[in-house]
């Protein structure tokens, strides 16, 4: 079944378009990863898809029906939910109050607490829930921040680079985590430099390249195509 | 009804358990033993105290839990005020007829909040320069206000009266045995001391409800509560609207306590008050209510040297309470206190053990 | 309309447009560059004016008054920056608080010192006539610093190297200290200038107004509506926000009166606000504050 399609999918910033035409079509239960060079229009493309903008031209759907003018946080309910490149907690809350905040959409009373518990072992800050977050080390904020955006049970999770700034242990763990999460039923669509993190949890990469869709398959094949290396070092031919 | 109750506590507001709740009944006991005690005078004072009391609640919750920053607290103050005025001066006090002049200019405070509200925060307006658009309404209305002097600016049987504004409307009255029984004096107090219970109580609630946990996500962080679900524009509009109308209660309960209205209320050095108020106690709702009448109490004394003498002690122990105390002088104390009362439920419950297989119970 | 009529109509325009411009002026340069939204700055106006008026009283020329109210109104401001503002930089909220109890402080504490009012100094330079219609040449004066300010604004900042420091801070403050640039004295620099430039409208316009303690209100609800409408850029947003926002109060003001003119312009702000939420700046240019 296909959870996700983009149609044409168009971004323009002034003259510029960041995202281009791009055709994107991810299923249920998926792994995906969308690499590129900068400026490849990755990060546009998850904004997209998340709602954080409009598309100038193209078409979303998600789970069968066009989501291309649904607001954000009205996707977020629909089951679409975002972890951002640069951590996006509430900084001066409690770690405990952040996953508060998020699963008191769903849940009430005790319930709600014990939500709240299981959450913190998942992604390992029991230890910090009395903790402001703004105090948090970096790759507890993208922790925190994973654990804000998959509070709401989401279908379909964005992560734009969740790796970012992390060891390289740290690295490894959020790829174990991935691929629990997606064992337990979550679509996955990640934009990532990180090509050993790529490695550990995607089948399927898509490479974007100006905007759209440069060449798509499994990471050694996609990696081994020598049109693939040259936009890696800048020649690019343009798409055909 | 229990779980309602439960709000009464939470992380959006401090104060829990025996030692707190101890104290804040001892402080209704204390105000309506006052009440009895004092002369008729202070008790009269301490209604325009208390008067004021619903406006800096507003903020406190519009600016603590929210975030944002409005200048337009005197001005809904003053369309509350304005309107009970002309409506009670037109309706005079038959049956019970000055409450329903008090709701419809609640009402119409409601109403005014929503437009301003639409165009800000629908306009796409934030931050501090919501703080500015508000400001400029408020100032924009006084003007308004100051020059309607003259017959021809008369609304029925009410002249607005220009810069000496509106007097003389009736206080509020209550039908009582086909008689009218004015609520002024002790009765005033009574009644405001109970209403202004009620309002701390229900925001509390409100604050410790899914509005207010709304709030703070969108304080915290507009993109996140977005991708939680939170409809940002809406949450910020109803904190606005909630606050405003709170403001607007203070007004036309200032009208209803003097019996008179005046652009004043509305100007710039009037404007500041509240933000006083409230940046001075600490945005916490009991801090807000505790500080606002501390605060009207030192300006009043103050005052006897002159108005400009109060206003610039105030202006003083703003500056300094915010370099010294960023959090609030009261805040700050209830904090303490609400320590001596043992740790809050966040380290409540026992540390478990990390479980890898968690994930497939939680998803 | 005769031609008389209209160069009245024209110049009532530019009166407009030049209070507007030259009241924002310094809220703008510093909330454009440093994203502070001065309160004092109705309060740093009237220092400006009271220093002209006081120094005249003296026996200072007017142009030499002028002068010192806007060295006192630049010197206050170093002050402030010095000792309050600077700790606030990164909290715009609570520097909004700030600012405001400290303009309220100042002009409390002028009611206090100078009492309710100044004697008033005279409008110089006179009036030529021109057709039954009489342009006060001090007027003209006014509408040509309205124009002036924002041009020599442009230049400070694209021309020279506190300009180019100064640009470089607001769009990167990480960047600029890496490489070198001292944003602290960039941003005393920017409070100084943007104090310096409303003292420059209380002197300016000292000679046309009463001076007393509260004048500042006269001036900050047009130039925060100014600054609300156009954000923070003095070329690409005070000056295109004044032109319109001017024709509104003129065009409101001459068929309905003073009253519908300032109604009017607050109108004009909330429906801008609807149309262009990040100011016309942001429309005009592209970008926001630069």
């Amino acid at each position: 079944m296909t959870l996700l399609r983009a149609r044409q999918l168009t971004k323009r910033f002034g003259g510029h378009a960041a995202v281009d035409r791009l055709d994107l079509s991810i299923e249920a239960g998926e792994i995906r990863c969308l690499i590129g060079p900068n400026g490849a229009g990755k990060s546009t493309a998850l904004a997209l898809l998340a709602g954080s903008l409009s598309p100038s031209a193209g078409a979303i759907y998600f789970d069968g029906s066009e989501i291309s003018n649904v607001a954000a946080h009205d996707r977020a309910k629909r089951g679409i939910s975002i972890k951002f490149q640069l951590p996006s907690v509430f900084p001066e809350l409690s770690v405990r109050q952040n996953l508060k905040i998020a699963l008191s959409r769903r849940y009430l009373g005790s319930e709600l607490d014990d939500r709240i518990d299981e959450t913190l072992d998942l992604v390992e800050l029991s230890d910090q829930r009395g903790k402001l977050a703004r105090v948090l080390s970096h790759g507890q904020k993208q922790w925190l921040e994973f654990g804000l955006a998959i509070s709401l049970k989401p279908r379909l999770l964005l992560l734009d680079e969740p790796t970012a700034g992390m060891t390289p242990e740290e690295t490894e763990r959020t790829g174990e985590l991935v691929l629990r999460l997606n064992r337990s039923g979550v679509t996955v669509v990640a934009v990532e430099h990180d090509m050993q993190f790529v490695r550990q949890i995607a089948r399927t990469v898509s490479v974007l390249h100006l905007g759209t869709v440069f060449s798509e398959g499994r990471l050694n094949d996609v990696l081994a195509n020598e049109d693939v290396k040259k936009i890696y070092f800048g020649e690019a031919p343009r798409h055909g | 009804m229990r779980s309602v109750l439960r709000l009464l506590e939470g992380d959006q507001t401090i104060g829990r358990g025996l030692p707190f709740w101890g104290l804040m009944s001892l402080l209704f006991a204390g105000a309506l033993a006052f009440g009895v005690t004092a002369g008729s005078f202070a008790v009269e004072n301490c209604s325009y105290f208390l008067v004021w009391v619903f406006m800096a609640l507003g903020l406190a919750f519009m600016w603590g839990l929210g975030g944002t920053m409005s200048f337009g607290q005197t001005a809904f103050f003053g369309i509350g005020g304005y309107c009970y005025a002309i409506l009670s001066t037109n309706w005079g006090v038959e049956s019970g007829l000055t409450m329903a002049a008090a709701l419809l200019s609640l009402a119409a405070v409601a109403l005014s909040a929503a437009v301003l509200g639409y165009f800000v925060f629908f306009g796409g307006i934030n931050g501090v320069l919501v703080s500015i658009t508000t400001l400029a309404v408020t100032l924009g209305l006084e003007t308004f206000l100051s020059q309607t002097a003259g017959p021809k600016w008369a609304i029925g049987r009410a002249e607005l009266g220009g810069f000496n504004g509106i007097s003389s409307m009736p206080p509020l009255t209550v039908p009582w045995h086909g008689d009218n029984v004015e609520i002024t004096g002790r009765s005033l107090y009574f009644g405001l001391i109970i209403f202004v219970a009620i309002t701390y109580l229900a925001l509390r609630i409100l604050a410790n409800s899914k509005v207010g946990d709304a709030m703070v996500a969108v304080r915290e962080s507009p993109l996140r509560a977005e991708a939680l679900g939170y409809d940002v524009k809406a949450i910020l509009f109803v904190g606005f609207v909630v606050g405003s109308v709170l403001a607007g209660l203070s007004g036309l309960l200032y009208a209803g306590w003097g019996q008179y209205i005046s652009p004043d209320t509305m100007g710039l050095s009037a404007a500041a008050l509240p933000i006083i108020w409230v940046a001075v106690s600490g945005k916490d709702l009991t801090a807000t209510m505790v500080g606002t009448v501390v605060l009207l109490g030192l300006s009043q004394a103050l005052a006897i040297y002159g108005s400009q003498y109060a206003l610039v002690s105030l202006a003083l122990i703003l500056v300094v309470s915010i370099m010294g105390c960023p959090k609030g002088v009261f805040e700050t104390l209830l904090r303490r206190i609400d320590s001596i009362g043992g740790p809050g439920d966040q380290n409540s419950k026992p540390v478990r053990k990390s479980s890898l297989d968690r994930s497939e119970v939680l998803l | 309309m005769t031609q008389v009529e209209l160069i009245a109509l024209a110049y009532q325009f530019g009166l407009a447009v030049a209070f507007l411009i030259l009241s924002a002026a310094g809220l703008a340069v510093i909330f454009g560059m440093m994203g502070i939204v001065n309160m004092a700055h109705g309060e740093l106006i009237m220092i400006g004016a009271y220093g002209t008026s006081i120094a005249n009283r003296h026996g200072l020329p007017l142009v030499l008054a002028a002068l010192c109210g806007v060295l006192a109104s630049t010197a206050t401001g170093v002050l402030l920056e010095r000792t309050v503002i600077r700790r606030f930089y990164d909290r715009p909220s609570e520097s909004l608080v700030m600012t405001w109890a400290i303009g309220l402080f100042i002009s409390q504490a002028a009611l206090i010192v100078f009492g309710p009012s100044l004697p008033s100094i005279s409008s110089p330079l006179g009036s030529v006539a021109f057709g039954g219609f009489s342009l006060s040449i001090y007027g003209l004066l006014l509408i040509a610093f309205g124009l002036a300010v924002p041009v020599a604004i442009y230049l400070l900042l694209s021309t020279t190297t506190f300009g180019l420091h100064a640009r470089a801070t607001m769009q990167n403050v990480e960047v600029a200290r890496a490489i070198g640039i001292n944003s602290g004295s960039v941003y005393s620099a920017t409070f100084a200038l943007g104090a310096g430039l409303a003292g420059l409208a209380g002197a300016l316009y000292a000679p046309t107004m009463s001076a007393v303690p509260n004048m500042g209100g006269s001036f900050i609800v047009q130039a925060f509506v100014t600054v609300v409408t156009g954000g923070g850029n003095l070329v690409y947003g005070t000056l295109p926000a004044a032109a319109g926002l001017g024709l509104v109060q003129t065009a409101l003001t001459a068929v309905f009166g003073n009253l519908v003119g300032v109604l009017g312009l607050l109108a004009a702000v909330i429906v801008s606000a609807k149309l262009f939420p990040n100011g016309l700046a942001h429309r005009l240019s592209g970008k926001r504050f630069s």
